[in-house]
């Protein structure tokens, strides 16, 4: 496989604070990496060194093997912290700008205005735009050309509900088009929507990267609740195959010791006469594998 | 040649469209054209040791006189587009952007340098022209080598042009904010302008009529 970037004992200090540790990290054509942390945990830190940004103290880093030379941040396409354009000018002129610092022959600014859904603005002015409009045209713009790498971190940081969900649509369209990308971000949802992959960063060093579901052996956990609670209690405590973790008056959850197709867990409830009002059944998530693994290194 | 093409479309991207670039550079041209035309004013009735205002606008002299309102717009206007183009893009965060989007540090900093010297030949190539025109129109008997007896006047004023300029652009760089990157530019050059006039007077001391231009 094709190595984007590899990343090589990468440290970097601001002042007596260590915002990067000794950070390895390799992606490969075709990854979507989450990289997953706190806040100040050196997401953007990383982002900003290996795009030329700030200079790291120590380590080193390589884009697609050296291919392209000095100009290889013309083959990847990125959106760092907040989108910037110029305000007086219109989507078109934007987009046509970097088109041209990319150096790109033919720009497809129409292909890229109508994946972001921005063609009926694309005459307005940036400055007229709302805030979920600039980060689509900032992602226009990261698609311009066909990068072949895709950076964003925290693409929906600070969008409204309708603007995140817009903008992971376009994110997951992306990733599934066969993009490699690249995103930090502390929103484990969004992260585990998109990404196949997770790296999860903490005080500035990688406590692990492993593909989405990988962390834990994944245990199903379910969530249930019946008219009669007591009973259901009674039921559950009783079979060997299950192991409540938590249980309440109103909800009791627990996860499948042994493998257990939903069907006949619920015709073993019907059959021992439990009514059920409610009943859920998932994989254990990235947000508890995130909080053990986190957790474990403080 | 290909990349000072490819560099210069980059800030007309950029500025085409921009209303303050916009009137900075109309105002420069017709101030440049017309600024002269005040000296109508100078001289009008003074008796016999004053000269007459005519000088300002035959040639050789119009080349100098026309070359102190050069000095003064150039200074100005140019002057404050080049430090626009810098500190707006600092606080746009554009500048920071052109790197992300794949340019090196040089390329940056090409693409400003070219579009100082582009407009410092603008400036000069509108000096030239505005000067041989008034030059021709008020001269008794303009003739060609009465015309370009200048003393290398083109070749100071895109000298001047490129002086500020790039003071212009470095302190824009340095300073990185607009307001008082300004007020810095302003400030020095005055200084600087006042220290050399006092200098030029001190050497010429004896002259019956000294000349600052350009």
């Amino acid at each position: 496989m094709d190595k984007i970037i590899t990343i090589q004992n990468l440290s970097k200090n601001y002042g007596s604070i260590r915002a990067l540790d000794g950070l390895n990290l390799e992606v490969q054509k075709g990854d979507v990496l989450g990289i997953l942390g706190p806040n100040g945990s050196g997401k953007t830190t990383t982002l900003g060194i290996i795009l030329g940004i700030l200079q790291a103290d120590s380590g080193n880093f390589v884009w697609f093997n050296d291919a392209y030379g000095k100009h290889h941040r013309r083959k990847i396409g990125s959106i760092l912290e907040t989108p910037n354009f110029y305000p007086y000018l219109n989507a078109d002129d934007n987009l046509s700008i970097v088109a041209q610092i990319k150096n790109i022959e033919n720009p497809r600014i129409d292909e890229a205005l109508e994946t972001v859904d921005l063609l009926s603005r694309r005459k307005s002015k940036f400055s007229t735009y709302s805030l979920g409009m600039k980060q689509r045209l900032a992602i226009a713009g990261a698609i311009l050309g066909d990068p072949e790498v895709l950076l964003f971190d925290e693409p929906t940081n600070g969008l409204d509900p309708n603007g995140i969900a817009d903008v992971r649509n376009i994110l997951k369209r992306l990733a599934e088009q066969g993009n490699t990308i690249i995103m930090a971000s502390h929103i484990l949802d969004e992260v585990e929507k998109i990404c196949n992959k997770v790296a999860i960063l903490k005080k500035g060093k990688l406590l692990s990267c492993n593909p989405i579901g990988s962390q834990s052996k994944s245990n199903v956990m379910f969530e249930i609740s019946a008219i009669d609670m007591d009973k259901l209690n009674k039921t559950l405590s009783s079979n060997h195959h299950i192991k409540i973790t938590e249980s309440n008056l109103t909800m009791i959850k627990g996860h499948f010791v042994m493998e257990t197709s939903t069907q006949d867990f619920s015709r073993y409830l019907y059959d021992s006469g439990n009514i059920i009002t409610h009943f859920n059944i998932r994989k254990q998530n990235l947000e508890e594998d995130y909080l053990k693994i986190t957790s474990n290194q403080a | 040649m290909k990349s000072i093409i490819y560099f210069l479309s980059l800030e007309a991207k950029k500025y085409k469209k921009n209303n303050l670039v916009i009137i900075l550079l109309t105002g420069f041209v017709l101030l440049f054209c017309s600024l002269i035309f005040l000296g109508k004013k100078v001289f009008q009735g003074a008796p016999p040791p004053f000269p007459s205002y005519k000088i300002f606008y035959e040639f050789p002299t119009v080349w100098d006189y026309q070359g102190v309102i050069g000095n003064w717009l150039v200074s100005f206007f140019i002057g404050f587009l080049v430090i626009y183009s810098i500190t707006s893009e600092i606080d746009f965060k554009t500048m920071r952007q052109s790197i992300i989007n794949g340019f090196t540090r040089q390329d940056y900093f090409m693409s400003k340098l070219i579009f100082i010297i582009a407009l410092s030949l603008i400036a000069t190539i509108i000096y030239t022209f505005s000067t041989l025109i008034i030059g021709m129109f008020n001269t008794e008997y303009p003739d060609f080598y009465l015309a370009m007896d200048n003393n290398h006047a083109i070749l100071r004023f895109f000298v001047m042009c490129m002086g500020y300029s790039s003071f212009a652009m470095l302190v824009a760089f340095l300073v990185r904010r607009g307001f008082l990157s300004l007020l810095i530019y302003i400030v020095v050059k005055d200084v600087f302008g006042i220290f050399a006039q006092v200098s030029t007077f001190i050497k010429n001391r004896n002259a019956s009529f000294p000349v600052y231009a350009a």
